[in-house]
């Protein structure tokens, strides 16, 4: 078996680079908005993302933020569908397309429109958690 | 993110073009790169976990060792950002002074990214000239703070030397130096054919993608987005401050960028020493409790400090935000997306002029 | 064979190769090794090379006071550099960990508990006529008549 010097495990060191100030701040609004537990929410973040992308998190959070009074009220921005699929990409295109449309024809089917919105977090929970 | 590639491409973390260690792993098909992933971790120094707890004596210290390029800015706005927390008022004299430095700093840090991307696309003439013309300004550095790197020049309430009639001359003296020599340079490089060609529409990066990446400082402004934290300021308000924008989004621009922000640097110098009044450098004051954010525009972009401290001055949390985190991130994932040649990755990646000590702090 | 040694002697003085590693430090050390390029300092008068390549280097320059990811690889750069070699700490991180070396950081100075050390250059950071300096004071201790002391 080829072992390579340079493929180095880099769980610790991306765990560094979640553990400062900013980061923990993002992460901790993160898990207010989805309902999630920090350790999974990273766990997941770790396993996905490379590292300048890890740094970049605190910063893309921000982008989102300031997207946030222009945006008009609507099932999109209340799930956070551009959080998720761009600036912070947990979720697949195609994976969060299906949520918003379940969500809407649940919606739509004169479903509670709060009790429509909690179940989709709870889908986003899901697939987060997967 | 795992995708059919012919080859895999590692470059790094020691290599001859890198100034520090970093990995960059490209995933290409053929010479065409398809997505590029960034390994850093080599110079984690944990700074923000040394500084909780310490008081500001310390700490402004060690700010100023997060990043020995850009070393004066850190300094500026960490203290900027603790008299804010304290009500310290700034004698205008001071006020002059400080821009003065941040801007000498901000040339040689673009003189400094110039040359190493002349270096890296090996055109040696261009790259030595620059770096040359860099010791010039390090010598205004030398001459207004006694410090060539770390110079620690600002402090809460002021600043720490004045700047006396001789120097002042000395000081008109090298900016008339840098000006001269940097048209010709500047002439050099747009006028290449080898050097302006291998620079056009290599890492193309757009509005839409500086946006959704907050890319900041002169990479974003060569793709026409301005957040420039000068417009901000209040000192660079009554200097009548404006960001220069280009619109391309190449190498080329950004290069070009902080060659245009060099020739506007020595202009800023100077109307900072004419409007300049004599008076007092030191105002005094003591730092206190308190928390606050507060932004200024570093020689690569936006740095921000998030400070709150207890009632004595000392750090109880501090969150450190520094450009090349943004850039280096937007570089990796936009700009080295779709580069025809592995010759390319390099170039473009030093044309956002990345700072690793900045970036992990 | 004291021919051949005086040639080798001879070349070996003209021709200093220089590697420098950073291993966690704040860059103010790396950029005063880039300005000794300058025409200023002219570190190629002397004959001193800055070529960033372990294999065809001669001494190494180490700046920054040790980070863990460096552990398997220093050492391998180390051993990468052909004999005769040397390694020079340049700044204090190196030396002692400097401002780095307090409760919570992540570095682990000194830097010679895992490389053989030559020569140190202390200051924060040193000045680029004094890194020059080193290079020039420690090369004729470590190459000269350096395969006569072998034997």
């Amino acid at each position: 078996m080829v072992t390579y010097l340079y493929e180095r495990d880099l769980t610790e060191m991306k765990l560094i680079i979640l553990s400062s100030a900013l980061h923990e701040k993002t992460v901790a609004a993160l898990c207010k908005k989805y309902g999630l537990r920090r350790q999974i929410l990273r766990k997941k973040m770790i396993r996905l993302f490379d590292m300048s992308l890890l740094e970049n998190i605190p910063a893309r959070y921000e982008v989102w933020e300031k997207t946030l009074p222009e945006a008009k009220e609507s099932i999109e921005s209340r799930l956070g569908v551009t959080l998720l699929t761009q600036q912070i990409p947990l979720i697949a295109d195609d994976e969060m397309s299906f949520i918003v449309q379940q969500t809407n024809k649940k919606i739509s089917t004169g479903y509670n429109e709060e009790q429509a919105m909690k179940e989709g977090i709870a889908m986003i929970r899901e697939v987060i958690h997967s | 993110m795992k995708k059919i590639v012919d080859v895999s491409l590692p470059i790094g973390p020691v290599h001859p073009v890198f100034k520090e260690p970093c990995r960059i792993k490209c995933e290409m098909r053929g010479e065409q790169v398809l997505s590029a992933e960034l390994e850093l971790g080599y110079v984690k120094k944990g700074i923000e976990r040394i500084m909780v707890g310490r008081p500001w004596q310390e700490v402004m210290f060690l700010a100023e060792r997060v990043c020995g390029i850009c070393s004066v800015v850190h300094n500026y706005v960490c203290i900027e950002g603790m008299e804010r927390i304290s009500d310290i008022e700034v004698p205008d004299r001071a006020a002059y002074l400080r821009v003065i430095l941040n801007e000498m700093d901000r040339i040689q840090s673009h003189l400094l990214a110039n040359y190493s991307y002349c270096y890296t696309i090996e055109h040696e003439t261009l790259a030595m000239y620059l770096i040359n013309l860099r010791e010039t300004t390090m010598d205004a550095l030398e001459m207004i703070t006694g410090a060539r790197v770390t110079c620690s020049y600002i402090i809460p309430g002021g600043v720490r030397f004045d700047l006396t009639p001789e120097k002042e001359k000395t000081l008109r003296g090298m900016l008339d130096h840098i000006d001269s020599e940097l048209t010709r340079f500047v002439n050099m490089f747009k006028g290449g054919p080898m050097i302006a060609l291998r620079s056009k529409n290599i890492g193309n990066f757009t509005r839409e993608e500086a946006i959704e990446s907050h890319a900041v400082g002169p990479t974003a402004r060569a793709s026409n987005l301005n957040n420039d934290c000068r417009l901000f300021h209040p000192t660079y308000k009554k200097l009548g401050f404006e960001s220069i924008l280009l619109d391309d989004g190449d190498n080329y621009a950004r290069i070009m960028l902080r060659f245009l922000e060099i020739f506007q640097s020595t202009e800023l110098i100077r109307s900072c020493l004419a409007q300049m009044e004599p008076g007092i450098i030191r105002g005094g004051g003591i730092i206190g409790g308190g928390t606050s954010k507060w932004s200024g525009e570093a020689p690569r972009g936006e740095l921000t400090y998030d400070i709150s401290t207890d009632i004595r001055g000392r750090i109880k949390t501090i969150g450190i935000r520094t450009p090349s985190i943004m850039n280096i991130e937007a570089c990796v994932h936009y700009m080295l997306k779709g580069v025809d040649s592995s010759a390319d990755v390099t170039s473009t990646y030093i044309s956002s002029d990345p700072c690793i000590a900045c970036n992990e702090r | 064979m004291k021919a051949l040694q005086d040639l080798k002697n001879a070349v070996r003085s003209r021709s200093i190769h220089v590697c420098y590693v950073n291993v966690g430090s704040c860059n103010g050390c790396d950029i005063e090794i880039l300005a000794c390029l300058a025409p200023r300092y002219d570190i190629e008068q002397y004959g001193i090379y800055v070529h960033n390549n372990p294999r065809e280097a001669d001494i190494l320059l180490i700046t920054g006071g040790f980070s863990p990811q460096w552990e398997d690889k220093l050492k391998r750069v180390w051993d990468e550099i052909p004999e005769p070699k040397a390694a020079i700490a340049i700044g204090n991180c190196p030396i002692s960990g400097c401002v780095f070396n307090r409760d919570g950081t992540y570095l682990d100075p000194p830097v010679r508990k895992h490389i053989p050390i030559a020569a140190e250059v202390p200051g924060c950071p040193p000045r680029p006529t004094e890194i020059l300096e080193a290079i020039l004071s420690l090369a004729p201790v470590v190459f000269k008549d350096y395969e006569r002391r072998e034997e």
